[in-house]
């Protein structure tokens, strides 16, 4: 079970004046949610589209349960695609939709059975014989899920799946995934921009920037001791001060000076931002930088002018060479 | 993967290269050689048939198709945009599309013929016009310029209305909205906003039947008689009773020339291409 | 929501009738049972002339022959061609289309009749049926390979990925998934290459030889020689006809 299950070794891809991925290795284990994380030219998706077989590698090697693929067209690969904009056959149904991988593979007898398991799986029971059109953006990307999965793939690879959704739904949709990853147990690879969907969902991630992998570990790992600065700003906030960073939620505020610390800074309230269920403090040192702190609203009431003491632990600072 | 791509466009290349770039290259080489004895060509190579174009005969057919053109492209822009302009806004666009068109693709000997029927001597216009009076003897409505004109008109219509229909149906309504917001009455609004824009449709329109009208054969043939003779007249006539190819063939390439040199002038600013 | 003014839609009238009167009158005196333009009452006989005379009679089967096999050469070849542009452009290959599309109909006709003249030089052979189906293959190719690239402009080619992704190969690919896109527009495709085919006269009267009459080089020799309600009645069938072809044609263009 702790088998590596995807494993891109070296992998680089190079295009005419442009280095998209460099020398990326990484593994998968068996049943994890891993996540690409990364600004958009990263290369998060270059890399997908190479495991899932639509570009070859420049350089490396890519093996899937040992064995090796980067030379093997898609269909010879026992990974699945979720694409950005779902790619539902818009001349067939639901069901013919899902069935289309099984048909593929010669399936005849479990047909039936497979496509109405997957459909009560994502909870799409009823609309088999619906079209793309009519059905809603929500229910497309189940209809996208339910399609690969049903072919039980080795891994799962998601570009962006919630990017199309609208942002309250997002959220939704997101805890649905997760548990449906915990409840099938398939390893997912999942490709997003947003720091808050991969922290959130994944069992380790890899952040990467400008083709380079910056860092791997457990979303705790990246947030709270991000190896470069790279990493410590793309994930949340940072205060920068002389080369050391604080985060926002890390600064701490007080009218009076507080005893037993070793350093504080007066600072004076400039602006105050209210955003429901924090409020942010934006202040100024005196030697004139800005510091913003991040504080709950049932903490204290401050006001702009207000002169205050701001300090915080020596571990929750983030020093790089 | 790339050897799949070009197996698929290899039998096109095929059809291309003999079909169509084959035959215009053997005309040009004609058109640098001499007229043999019994017809046909040989050598020696010589210039000699883009010289005699300089004669006034042939240069007063050239004038005569780019007049005939010209006025046939202007009647189609003068009749066509207002109908274009019915077309866009009306609530039927399909329909009356569909009407636009229908005649177009039924047959273009067959609505050139219809003209005939209508404008000769015994044709329906001037038994009409003498049962009921009005002349005496038959106006000679046919096998003039003027009739290859209202065949040109009639035929290549359609050409002008549907480029001219995409632009105008393709017109943001605000602009119209912002020109009566800003004081302009309808026809400043159609002088001033409507015709300046719908020029794109306009050139691939003027495009569309200024070159077809140029190199016309069947119409000036059908409707002309034998007194309309323009460049399409000429050449046929090289080909067949004439039996001087290399001359036809210098004609052929110096309309391929002025069609290129139009399509260039008029298509540069826009980037859509059909294929 | 119609915006026009009464004038507007007044004109538009005018227009059409300009466009549709001169064949429904066409159509009309095809029934004149007088040879003359003076209507004489309704009568059969032009029909009947048209349906024995055994020139007609063979010239149109040559017409169908014809149209039948250029159009079927060019739809294949159009098809995939299209294909193979919307997977990697040529424009070499895309303007030589253009180029047989911008070219004068006069033009081509008297450059194929030189490539074949040319040619025949070596190979002993004669125009015929054969030259005027390949003459029309030349021209009906870009018009297929026009339609049909439109149609394909508007597919997704995310959903051939998504077709491998799931285990098709790549003529599944196309055949599960990008042809029944865009099989209506191939059909519409097919009507406006046999249409453009049947009605052919001047290239068609230039590389057709001797022996191998079609249905317009008749209508033309007919009507060269002034007005013949034969030809009437011909005209009218033939509007009819093909009129009826392109409603269908547009009928599936639209789908």
């Amino acid at each position: 079970m702790d088998q590596p299950v995807l494993d891109l070794r070296g992998v680089s891809k190079q295009y005419p004046g442009h280095l998209a991925v460099r020398d990326l290795s990484l593994t998968l284990r068996h049943g994890e949610f891993f996540s690409l994380l990364g600004p958009s030219g990263c290369g998060k998706t270059t890399t997908l589209r190479m495991v899932a077989g639509f570009e070859q590698p420049s350089a490396g090697e890519i093996y899937l349960r040992s064995e090796r693929i980067d030379q093997r067209r898609p269909y010879q690969r026992n990974v699945s695609t979720v694409f950005q904009n779902y790619a539902l056959f818009p001349h067939l149904t639901v069901q013919q939709n899902i069935e289309f991988g099984l048909r593929r593979q010669g399936v005849r007898n479990d047909l039936q059975k497979r496509v109405r398991d997957v459909l009560d799986l994502v909870q799409l029971g009823g609309k088999e014989a619906r079209l793309p059109a009519q059905i809603s953006g929500g229910e497309r990307q189940r209809v996208a899920l339910a399609r690969s999965l049903v072919l039980a793939p080795d891994v799962l690879l998601l570009d962006e799946p919630l990017s199309a959704l609208d942002p309250n739904l997002r959220k939704q949709v997101r805890t649905e995934l997760k548990a449906l990853q915990r409840n099938v147990g398939i390893t997912f690879l999942f490709v997003t921009h947003d720091q808050e969907e991969a922290l959130s969902l994944s069992d380790r991630m890899a952040v990467l920037s400008g083709g380079c992998l910056e860092q791997l570990g457990t979303p705790e790992e990246i947030y709270l001791r991000p190896s470069t600065r790279f990493v410590a700003s793309f994930l949340g906030s940072v205060n920068w001060m002389d080369g050391v960073g604080v985060r926002p939620e890390a600064v701490r505020l007080s009218a009076q000076a507080p005893d037993d610390v070793a350093r504080s800074l007066t600072v004076v309230v400039e602006q105050l931002q209210f955003l429901g269920n924090s409020i942010h403090v934006q202040a100024r040192m005196e030697a004139g930088e800005v510091i913003i702190a991040e504080i709950s609203r049932f903490q204290a009431t401050y006001s702009p002018g207000d002169r205050l003491h701001a300090w915080w632990l020596p571990s929750d600072e983030l020093r790089f060479e | 993967m790339s050897r799949l791509r070009r197996l698929f466009l290899a039998p096109s290349w095929i059809v291309t290269v003999t079909l169509i770039l084959a035959p215009l290259a053997v005309v040009l080489a004609y058109s640098l050689l001499t007229r043999g004895v019994y017809g046909g060509v040989t050598l020696p190579g010589t210039a000699e048939n883009y010289a005699r174009l300089w004669d006034p005969l042939y240069l007063r057919i050239v004038g005569r198709s780019f007049w005939i053109a010209g006025v046939s492209t202007l009647f189609c822009l003068l009749l066509g945009f207002p109908l274009a302009l019915f077309v866009a806004r009306s609530s039927r666009k399909n329909l009356y599309l569909s009407l636009v068109m229908l005649p177009f693709w039924t047959s273009f000997l067959v609505r050139t013929y219809a003209w005939m029927f209508l404008l000769r001597d015994t044709g329906l216009i001037n038994s009409l016009l003498q049962k009921t009076g009005w002349i005496h003897d038959p106006l000679p409505l046919l096998y003039n310029d003027g009739a290859v004109i209202v065949g040109l008109v009639y035929a290549y219509l359609p050409f002008m209305v549907l480029p001219l229909y995409a632009t105008l149906e393709r017109l943001d309504p605000n602009l119209v909205e912002a020109a009566a917001d800003l004081g302009a009455r309808p026809a400043a609004t159609l002088a001033r906003v409507i015709v300046p824009l719908s020029a794109p449709g306009m050139r691939a329109g003027i495009v569309l039947v200024f070159i077809p009208c140029l190199g016309a054969y069947l119409t000036p043939d059908l409707l002309g008689g034998g007194k309309s003779v323009m460049i399409g007249n000429l050449i046929q006539n090289q080909f067949t009773t004439a039996r001087d190819w290399p001359f036809g063939s210098a004609l052929s390439l110096v309309l391929m020339a002025i069609v290129m040199i139009l399509l260039w002038l008029f298509t540069r600013r826009d980037t859509e291409g059909l294929l | 929501m119609n915006r026009n003014s009464r004038a507007l839609s007044f004109y538009a009238v005018l227009i059409f009738v300009f466009l549709h009167v001169p064949l429904l009158i066409l159509a009309v005196f095809s029934f004149n049972s007088s040879k003359f333009t003076l209507w004489e009452g309704w009568s059969l006989r032009w029909y009947r002339a048209a349906f024995s005379n055994a020139q007609l009679a063979e010239s149109t089967g040559n017409s169908l022959i014809i149209a039948i096999t250029a159009t079927a050469l060019a739809t294949v070849l159009g098809t995939v061609c299209a294909y193979g542009l919307w997977k990697r452009r040529s424009s070499t290959l895309a303007g030589s289309l253009y180029l047989s599309l911008v070219t004068p109909e006069i033009v081509s006709g008297v450059a194929l009749l030189a490539l074949f003249q040319f040619v025949f030089r070596f190979l002993h052979v004669q125009l015929g049926m054969h030259t005027v189906i390949l003459a029309h293959l030349s021209f009906s190719l870009a018009y297929v390979v026009v339609v049909v690239s439109a149609r394909l402009r508007t597919v997704d080619p995310g959903l051939e990925e998504a077709a491998l992704d799931l285990g098709a190969n790549e003529w599944g690919a196309f055949r599960y998934v990008t042809l029944p896109s865009i099989a209506p527009s191939i059909a519409a495709a097919a009507l406006l290459a046999f249409t453009v085919s049947f009605d052919d006269y001047v290239i068609t009267s230039l590389v057709a030889g001797v022996n191998s009459e079609t249905l317009p080089m008749v209508i033309y020799a007919i009507a060269r020689r002034g007005i013949n309600p034969v030809v009437n009645a011909i005209s009218a069938l033939i509007v009819f006809g093909l009129g009826l072809l392109v409603l269908v044609s547009e009928r599936l263009r639209a789908r």
